[in-house]
């Protein structure tokens, strides 16, 4: 389990991290969304020992980051923002040096590096010469290093930049398979379609400030205060968005086109029945009618400013 | 903690792997194609040339004289080899990956260090056995066609021990800058012009000084490797300085490479607190 607890960091009169607090479960795939300068870098960096906190602290299945720094970097896999690989060496001599720092024995290390290949999918490639990989495999690369010691949370920052979109579905496959396997994944991104779609928890951090945590469909729902209704009409009817204004629930309308509407409705579904009702009743004729989806686009944009520090 | 203690340095330490990624990466095969292969085949062909010669008219050739190579060689390529230690981690941004690894700064510096022994080790076979056959032969024959004391075997270990305290400090002092800078021209720049302070500034200010005070010219003179080389093999302490043996004697050899070893001793000191506050994020990485 992992826990933060009040974790601040100021650069003298700049707080970059305000005290956050969360707590994550093995399994977890924990969605940190922010815009650049937020404050991602700074918490990750925290939590992975390369930064001292100004206060607070965080511990992982009961170690503290702060007081015992070196225990914690035996659990951990971390993927900086922006990182070199030693270039100059073949790919599994470049696995055998970390697994070496990370204590793996001698005798195990064949069967490490070969299994950490398999999963990142870079089994092939395992005699290639690291300045050889396309950006997305040298990224594959970086999280296969952050595999070789079995941890038991990995911290990934911006892990999709720069990636294809091929790539990036590869590295979100591989993301979703370590979450199955019950690490704790700890995931940057301030791309967030990026993240919608594998993490099971996010949070959203803006100056500092965790203004939302918990699992996605509890934070959209906590933060969707309207529904959005879009109603396509089969012939033109500019007059609907006049009709359907002031009738019970509906708390604004707008019309896209002269034969669709989008509603923002507050009501219940059995509420939403009565007003297609309403309208088939009074002659309107309805080919489509469906509720939009939010999704953490609009919770992110509801939640945040867009200040940066 | 143990894990703060000198021990942990040097038994157990994980970054030693760093000498063997080193050699990976000199006998990379994308090293030994094209303009890179045909540059170590002539080295190649140099040396052997070389020291075919050398062994052909053995008794021209005084072993001192590949001590002073072997000098030069090491205060040319130990910072070569090093200056990218830390810097070139740091402009790579590849050493963020090494902070997060459970090694303390201290292993991570003696680890990158351990590239001064491999140099140290390839002169010393290269050139110091080379000279030290010539030296068991010139004893054995007592042939020389100069006129040179020749202190034998006891020599060429003195000046063994000069070669490698100096080649041990000049990696001290370059893993220090390296720790210092950003960028591996950054610390290649910073590195030489280090070296031309201690090589070239202090002897020469020792050099216009002797007019002023004869004894502290000397001091600064004759802590030179270069000078002290010359004694340390023939034993001659008059070298260019005709009172130095009565002033100082053999006072200056085991003191200056003393003074070398506890200088590398600093500089790697120095070089370790750099990266723990590179580690903490004191100092940006």
């Amino acid at each position: 389990m992992l826990e933060v607890l009040g974790l601040k960091k100021h650069y003298g009169s700049l707080v970059a991290v305000n005290g956050i607090e969360f707590a994550l479960q093995p399994g977890d795939i924990f969605g940190f969304i922010g815009s650049n300068g937020a404050g991602k870098t700074t918490t990750i960096k925290m939590l992975a020992t390369l930064l001292e906190p100004t206060e607070g602290t965080a511990r992982l299945n009961g170690i503290d980051v702060v007081m015992d720094p070196m225990e914690i970097k035996r659990r951990i896999g971390y993927m900086p923002d922006f990182f070199g690989l030693y270039d100059d060496v073949k790919v599994w001599e470049y696995l055998d040096f970390f697994a070496t720092l990370y204590e793996v024995p001698a005798r195990e290390r064949p069967k490490v590096i070969d299994n950490v290949l398999e999963l990142t999918d870079l089994s092939i490639k395992k005699e290639a010469f690291v300045a050889t990989l396309s950006r997305g495999m040298q990224q594959r690369l970086c999280l296969a290093k952050c595999l070789v010691h079995d941890p038991e949370l990995l911290l990934l920052d911006e892990p999709a930049s720069g990636l294809d979109p091929r790539a990036r579905a590869e590295l979100k496959e591989l993301i979703a398979e370590l979450g199955r396997m019950g690490k704790i994944v700890v995931v940057s991104s301030h791309i967030l379609p990026e993240l919608a779609d594998f993490c099971n928890t996010v949070g959203i951090i803006e100056r500092g400030d965790l203004k939302a945590f918990g699992p996605v469909r509890e934070v959209v729902k906590t933060i969707q205060t309207a529904k959005v209704i879009e109603i396509r009409l089969l012939e033109a009817a500019p007059e609907v968005s006049m009709f359907l204004h002031g009738k019970p629930h509906v708390t604004n309308t707008h019309m896209m086109g002269s034969t669709t509407v989008k509603v923002e409705f507050a009501g219940t579904e059995q509420d939403q029945a009565e007003m297609l009702k309403h309208l088939v009743d009074s002659g309107y004729k309805v080919t489509e009618f469906r509720e939009e989806a939010a999704d953490l686009e609009d919770v992110f944009l509801k939640v945040t400013t867009g200040a940066v520090q | 903690m143990s894990r703060y203690s000198v021990k942990h340095l040097f038994v157990g330490n994980p970054m030693f792997a760093e000498v063997v990624r080193e050699k990976n990466k000199a006998f990379a095969e994308h090293n030994w194609r094209g303009a890179q292969l045909a540059a170590r085949v002539l080295l190649l062909v140099i040396y052997l040339f070389q020291l075919i010669l050398t062994l052909r008219y053995v008794t021209y050739v005084e072993p001192f004289i590949l001590m002073y190579v072997m000098l030069g060689l090491a205060t040319i390529l130990i910072p070569a080899g090093l200056h990218g230690a830390i810097a070139g981690d740091r402009e790579k941004r590849s050493l963020d990956m090494l902070l997060v690894a459970p090694v303390t700064p201290g292993q991570i510096i003696i680890g990158k260090f351990g590239k001064t022994f491999l140099s140290l080790m390839m002169l010393i076979i290269a050139v110091g056995v080379p000279a030290l056959v010539i030296e068991l032969v010139k004893e054995t024959a007592s042939t020389s066609r100069f006129d040179l004391h020749i202190s034998g075997v006891v020599g060429f270990f003195r000046a063994l021990a000069l070669v490698i305290a100096t080649g041990l400090s000049m990696g001290g002092l370059t893993m220090w800058i390296s720790s210092k800078t950003r960028s591996n021209s950054g610390a290649m720049l910073a590195t030489v012009g280090a070296l031309f302070v201690v090589l070239i500034v202090i002897p020469a200010i020792g050099g216009v000084m002797s007019a002023l005070s004869p004894s502290a010219s000397e001091l600064l003179v004759s802590t030179n490797p270069f000078v002290l080389l010359y004694y340390a093999y023939n034993g001659d302490p008059n070298y260019g300085y005709p009172n130095l043996a009565e002033n100082h004697g053999s006072f200056f050899l085991w003191p200056t490479i003393t003074l070398m070893l506890l200088l590398t001793v600093f500089f790697l000191t120095l070089a370790t607190e750099n990266l723990r506050n590179i580690a903490r994020g004191r100092v940006e990485s």
